[in-house]
């Protein structure tokens, strides 16, 4: 067994995620659940863009409610199950995808094309996948993000299942999570 | 110097292959998911496996196993969203050389890249 790079990834994750946003207890209530989870979201959106792509995004948890979000170009989804049932979908307003692919791929996008569903598609499972490394809860599984794009498509959920929007803003656009739970 | 970069996302891809250009690599074999990986790796020989972890098909995890199994030595780097200690433990107990979790910044790449690739 490699000791030495376990220690050496854990580091690098420590170093991502600050050990008191580890802190969790596994049974804990489903709003508290949920509540955690929103704030792994808010904390794993803004790593992501931050470490990845260089854009600082602010949220408004003033904004944290129950609503419907503004139009968007394009839209990641992916889905979380075991521990954890929620879908997210992440929509990203069409300059700051822009922005983001220029900075991965040196070359600017003049049209929503493959590289930029792909990017969206990888991007949510980042945010997928770093929010659930915050939860630190035991058998979360994630699926795999599909994508949706054009101008004013709408992401809709089962009206059963409460979705709880995360709006955030940057210097080059909008993005929203829409957290849909049951 | 050839790298076999498998990653079910193709501007995945790019961003990997763009800091293997910056560190002089230019040999490059793509595959879209572990499976296509597999078949390559066993079509040419490669100096080194760059691979994802979730990817349709075959996992990376289930790639790396065919790799060790077939005896092969080759440095495989997995480079995934999958950050918890037993998923790291997981990797090297089927023979990952190195590991990296997503999201990483360029440098983290590079450096990485940089330990294994000798042009």
């Amino acid at each position: 067994m490699n000791e030495y790079l376990v220690a050496e990834v854990m580091e690098r994750n420590a170093k991502k995620i600050r050990s008191d946003d580890l802190a969790f207890q596994e049974d804990a209530h489903p709003t508290e659940l949920q509540q955690r989870l929103v704030q792994c979201l808010v904390d794993s959106t803004k790593t992501v863009f931050s470490t990845m792509c260089g854009i600082k995004l602010h949220a408004d948890s003033d904004s944290v409610k129950n609503c419907h979000g503004e139009s968007f170009q394009v839209s990641g989804i992916i889905g979380f199950s075991g521990a954890v049932k929620a879908t997210i979908v992440v929509s990203v307003h069409q300059n700051l995808i822009f922005s983001a692919a220029e900075t991965f791929l040196g070359i600017r996008p003049e049209e929503i094309d493959s590289d930029v569903t792909d990017l969206v598609g990888e991007l949510a499972n980042m945010i997928a996948g770093n929010a659930k490394e915050r939860m630190n809860l035991p058998g979360i599984n994630l699926g795999l993000p599909t994508v949706v794009a054009g101008q004013g498509h709408k992401v809709t959920c089962n009206s059963i299942l409460s979705v709880t929007m995360l709006p955030f803003s940057s210097d080059f656009g909008s993005l929203s999570i829409e957290l849909c739970t049951t | 110097m050839k790298v076999l970069v498998a990653d079910d996302s193709g501007v995945m891809r790019k961003i990997i292959i763009r800091s293997l250009n910056a560190c002089g690599v230019s040999e490059i074999v793509e595959a879209a998911d572990g499976s296509e990986g597999w078949k390559a790796f066993q079509q040419e020989p490669v100096d080194i496996v760059l691979t994802d972890w979730n990817m349709p098909e075959m996992s990376g995890l289930d790639f790396l196993k065919e790799i060790r199994g077939s005896g092969s030595d080759v440095p495989v780097i997995m480079i995934t969203t999958e950050a918890e200690k037993g998923k790291v433990i997981e990797a090297i107990q089927a023979g990952v050389t190195d590991y990296l979790c997503k999201p990483f910044e360029q440098e983290e790449l590079r450096d990485k890249l940089e330990k294994y690739v000798a042009v």
